[in-house]
């Protein structure tokens, strides 16, 4: 049998033999009582034999660990406060830990789910110098010249997307979707799961589903492949269904659309398309954009283009990226690490709590132990007993931390800003739950280690001390667990100040319109009366007709890109008296009906806004912003000026300056205000632009419960169109600043954390300093020391341990805050006033938590102080 | 009957070969083990009866002797030992071992000079 036997079995094996023996020596002659002594005498020590049959068990250790801890259970549950404060302290700190380790994970460090991902990288731009933005996105010139050209690349493709409408016979909907090249399919390695993936046969008449369109609009049927739904702008044919999980280039693009760029869609000098590429085996980026950017200097021979467009080559470099990183951005990634340093550095400061709560515990159990180990406990049967504590406390706490970040994750995920790529896919998955159980043994050995160690010494002189006497002895441990626990949640602190300090500011900048009151929505008609400006100026100036005369609605006018919602393109204009090799300066557009403005409220400057005659009646009037008027004609009045946009690389009709506007903050309240030109509905000639879905914006106190009424205008006016982008303005300046407020309260709840677990560390320390030293208290104030010295003497204590702390964490302060870059606004990372402001409430926090302590202290009856012990 | 003093210590690591030898002849329990040493050594060797337990142990647990409950001759339950197969292969080689121990030890204690290696 290699099963194991019982210590009875043994035992009874160990009876039966001395009584054979017995038995033997009587048949020698012996009197029985000779005989069993005898017996026992020759047998030698049984209890030892026993012992020693015991600890010759295969299984003895995890019998003894078993024991252990259903002792160190005992021992705990004798202690609640001490049980709760550990367990829960251990628990949210591991708990965030790994939940924030689940995000990173999930978002950051996964690989894409394409084949070879680490391949696939984004290409950009950049042309110091040039008037371009310091990274651009790059146009067809360079995708076709690079497809055709480069050596170093497996596929190249450009994938613009947006929302736009998707009609079957009883639905429509705004939905996103993408107009990629169909080398996307190649380029990624990815197939539909059923159909065909588009060819140049199709033209961009053919358009594949993703796994959830099929779902959600069609119930799975097969046989919707090869019908044809209105997509866009035109009806377009099913070809396929791409595979579940599939997201690109966001986790909600629902629908693919078919085509190709040919050599005559090429617009050298537009600039602005996503391009991704897959690089060969064993070629590096940085291989790769040199490669780019010397294919990018034949660009001008091969297409022509303005004289510009030569100057900017010139000076243009490829920049080669992984694609995750791209899709990512860098405010994200900022965000994340940030808030993953911060929980870890809660870790941190929870170990050392129980840490020092764990050698207090050890401390007070000094006597305990020396006896003991005195009376024949084993070194090894201590430290066991020591870890076998800590060891159930981190698993109490790594159990509950599963549970809380089960709870909360999905509130953290909620909260979360819209559109962080795969954040949808976070769950508590099986790595999570792995480092949480990893982390709660490192915890488990780290806070077990060093009482048991001490626990382990041979030092008797504990008996004789009789315990009291150990005032400040080995305190300096104690103490730079606070004075570091100090120093991490002070970093912290400053961090999140700084944060708040950032939202502050950017909440009170002037973004050159209102937020408050504003109402916004889309509506995309499609009738056949609707094809040309004038047309269409006519249906919007009917519907804001009808909005107006809403109860409640003050002023209505459209726009075709509303600030913080959409950004706006740019066009290359030549200005009155500005010479047209230059290629003109590059201005953002939009285009704007009604009473937009006086909506917005963006200040009229000089002239006037446009009328409603010029939304439907041809004319090529323009107003623009104070920037675009400075940029245009320096320190010149510009009414009545002209300037000749740049439609399409074509130099069109020149537009008349009537009236000049404030600037307005069109896609993120950090940035300067934009130069932009505003053009009318209608252009200098009917059929030149159509605005099909403008955003509406209406102003009236009743903002946040308009949609109801509007839908029904819009279903009135336009039956097939779907309504979308409904939100209100103040909706949409949350929306820009939820990165910021995000993270800043994420790390604000964090630090809040950090700095109330230091406190609870240092009030533990204090608390049990003022415990040992009761007796020297009380002979102190016997002979004469009055309250307010001890208070005062104890209190500083604590406080100088907090100064030590704050000594160490401004200047770590100072080497970390940096990393919150660009989620800082208008704030430096090294804010002379925030650390002031912060260091002097830890040390007020850090008073506070020694005041208490000391109080008792101070309340110490001498008589029963010496009594004590 | 010699006393405890004159019979010989056993030496280290060669009561594990005892018990194997005795159990070679036959199940027995532990004192039947002890009492078949000391009388097949014509009472010189005399087993510590507290050492004996421990070595019985081991054995079993590196699956060398099996023991289970009987019955013994003068009606006493004990628990009776015997060789396992593993048990039986290894008596062989220790066995031999011990010979080749003994030979040597004898060589070097024989009468005359040292025999000189080349």
């Amino acid at each position: 049998m290699f099963g194991r036997r019982s210590q009875r079995d043994f035992e009874d094996e160990i009876r039966s033999h001395l009584q054979m023996e017995v038995e033997r020596l009587e048949a020698q002659g012996m009197s029985r009582a000779d005989a069993e002594r005898a017996a026992r005498r020759n047998f030698g020590n049984v209890p030892i034999a026993e012992n020693n049959f015991y600890h010759g068990q295969r299984f003895a250790w995890l019998e003894d660990a078993g024991r252990d801890m259903r002792h160190a259970s005992r021992a705990l549950l004798r202690t609640p406060g001490f049980l709760v404060t550990t367990v829960g302290t251990l628990a949210v700190a591991i708990g965030a830990t790994a939940g924030m380790f689940g995000v990173v994970n999930t978002v950051m460090l996964e690989p894409l789910p394409f084949p070879r991902s680490d391949r696939l990288v984004a290409v950009q731009g950049t042309a110091p110098g040039s008037d371009l933005p310091e990274r651009f996105g790059l146009g067809n010139d360079f995708y076709l010249h690079y497809k055709e050209r480069s050596k170093l690349i497996d596929g190249i493709f450009v994938s613009p997307s947006g929302t736009s409408t998707f009609r079957t016979n009883d639905r429509v909907e705004r939905i996103e979707m993408a107009w990629p090249t169909n080398d996307m399919y190649a380029t990624l390695g990815v197939r539909p799961q059923v159909g065909r993936v588009p060819v140049p046969e199709d033209e961009d008449d053919a358009v594949v589903i993703s796994d959830e369109l099929w779902s959600t609009w069609f119930g799975r049927d097969p046989s919707v492949i090869g019908k044809s739904f209105f997509v866009s702008d035109s009806l377009k044919r099913i070809i396929g269904v791409m595979p579940r999980g599939f997201h690109f280039p966001s986790d909600k693009t629902m629908l693919w659309v078919s085509g190709e760029i040919r050599l005559d869609q090429v617009r050298p000098g537009n600039f602005g398309g996503p391009v991704i590429a897959r690089m060969k085996k064993g070629v590096t980026p940085e291989q790769l954009a040199a490669e780019l950017t010397r294919l990018a200097k034949e660009l001008p021979a091969r297409f022509g283009g303005p004289p510009n467009y030569a100057r900017i080559i010139e000076k243009y470099r490829a920049l080669v990226g992984p694609l995750l990183e791209r899709m990512l951005g860098p405010t994200l990634k900022t965000s994340l690490w940030v808030l993953l340093s911060a929980v870890t550095v809660v870790l941190l400061i929870a170990c050392a709590n129980v840490a020092n709560l764990f050698m207090v515990r050890a401390e007070s159990r000094r006597r305990d132990i020396t006896v003991r180990r005195a009376i024949g406990a084993s070194r090894a049967q201590l430290v066991r007993f020591q870890m076998a504590e800590a060891f159930v406390v981190a698993l109490a706490a790594g159990a509950l931390a599963v549970v809380l970040s089960a709870v909360t994750l999905p509130l953290f995920l909620r909260a979360a800003p819209q559109g962080i790529p795969r954040i949808g896919q976070v769950r508590l998955d099986l790595p999570t739950v792995a480092v949480t159980f990893s982390l709660v043994l490192l915890v488990a050995v780290a806070c077990g280690a060093a009482p048991a160690l001490r626990a382990s010494s041979p030092d008797l002189t504990a008996l004789r001390e009789g315990g009291r006497g150990s005032t400040g002895r080995r305190r300096w441990g104690r103490d730079l667990l606070v004075a570091s626990q100090t120093a991490l949640a002070l970093v912290l602190i400053i961090g999140s100040a700084l944060l708040v300090e950032s939202f502050q500011r950017l909440r009170h900048v002037d973004p050159g319109y209102d937020i408050k009151d504003i109402y916004t929505f889309q509506f995309a008609p499609d009738q056949p009366g609707l094809r040309d400006g004038p047309s269409l100026g006519r249906m919007h100036l009917n519907m804001m007709d009808r909005l107006r005369a809403l109860p409640g609605v003050t002023a209505v006018g459209v726009v075709n890109n509303i600030p913080l919602d959409e950004g706006t393109s740019g066009i290359r204009v030549v200005a009155e008296g500005m010479p047209a090799e230059t290629g003109g300066a590059l201005i953002n557009m939009n285009f704007t009906g009604g009473d937009y403005f006086r909506t917005m409220g963006i200040s009229l400057l000089q002239g006037r806004a446009f009328t409603n005659d010029e939304a439907v009646t041809p004319n090529s009037n323009v107003i623009i912003s104070r920037s675009a008027a400075e940029k245009l004609w320096p320190g010149q009045s510009p009414l009545g000026r002209r300037i000749r946009p740049r439609f399409g690389g074509q130099d069109t009709l020149a537009f008349t300056v009537v009236g000049v506007v404030a600037d307005v903050k069109q896609n993120d309240w950090r940035e300067a205000g934009q130069a932009l030109i505003y053009f009318p509905l209608t252009g200098p000639t009917a059929t030149m632009w159509g605005m099909g879905s403008p955003a509406y914006v209406v102003k009236s106190p009743r903002a946040e419960t308009l949609t109801r009424e509007v839908r029904a205008l819009v279903r009135e006016v336009a039956p097939e169109a779907p309504v979308y982008r409904e939100y209100t303005m103040e909706y949409l300046a949350r929306r820009s600043m939820l990165q910021l407020s995000f993270t800043m309260l994420t790390l604000g709840v964090v630090s809040v954390l950090a700095l109330f677990l230091g406190a609870v560390g240092l009030y533990g320390v204090l608390s049990y300093v003022v415990a040992q030293r009761t007796r020297e208290i009380g002979v102190r104030m016997a002979l004469g020391a009055t309250t307010s010295v001890v208070r005062r003497q104890v209190a500083s204590e604590g406080t100088k341990v907090v100064l030590v702390g704050v000594a160490i964490g401004v200047p770590a302060a100072f080497a970390s805050t940096r990393l919150l870059g660009r989620l800082l606004y208008d704030v430096k990372a090294v804010d002379p006033l925030v650390f002031a402001a912060m260091s002097l409430m830890m040390v007020g926090i850090g008073w506070l938590a020694s005041y208490l302590p000391a109080r008792r202290a101070s309340s110490v009856d001498p008589i029963e102080a010496l009594r004590s012990d | 009957m010699p006393t405890k003093n004159e019979s010989q210590a056993l030496l280290q690591g060669t009561l594990d070969l005892l018990v194997l030898r005795i159990l070679a002849l036959g199940a027995h329990h532990g004192h039947g083990i002890a009492i078949a040493i000391q009388t097949r050594s014509g009472h010189t060797l005399l087993v510590d009866h507290g050492s004996l337990y421990p070595a019985l142990q081991r054995l079993e647990q590196r699956g060398w002797i099996k023991g289970s409950w009987g019955i013994s001759d003068n009606n006493r339950r004990a628990r009776f030992y015997s060789l396992t197969a593993l048990g039986r292969k290894n008596l062989t080689i220790e066995t031999s071992r011990w010979n080749r121990l003994v030979e040597s030890i004898a060589r070097v204690m024989e009468p005359g000079p040292a025999t000189e290696s080349a």
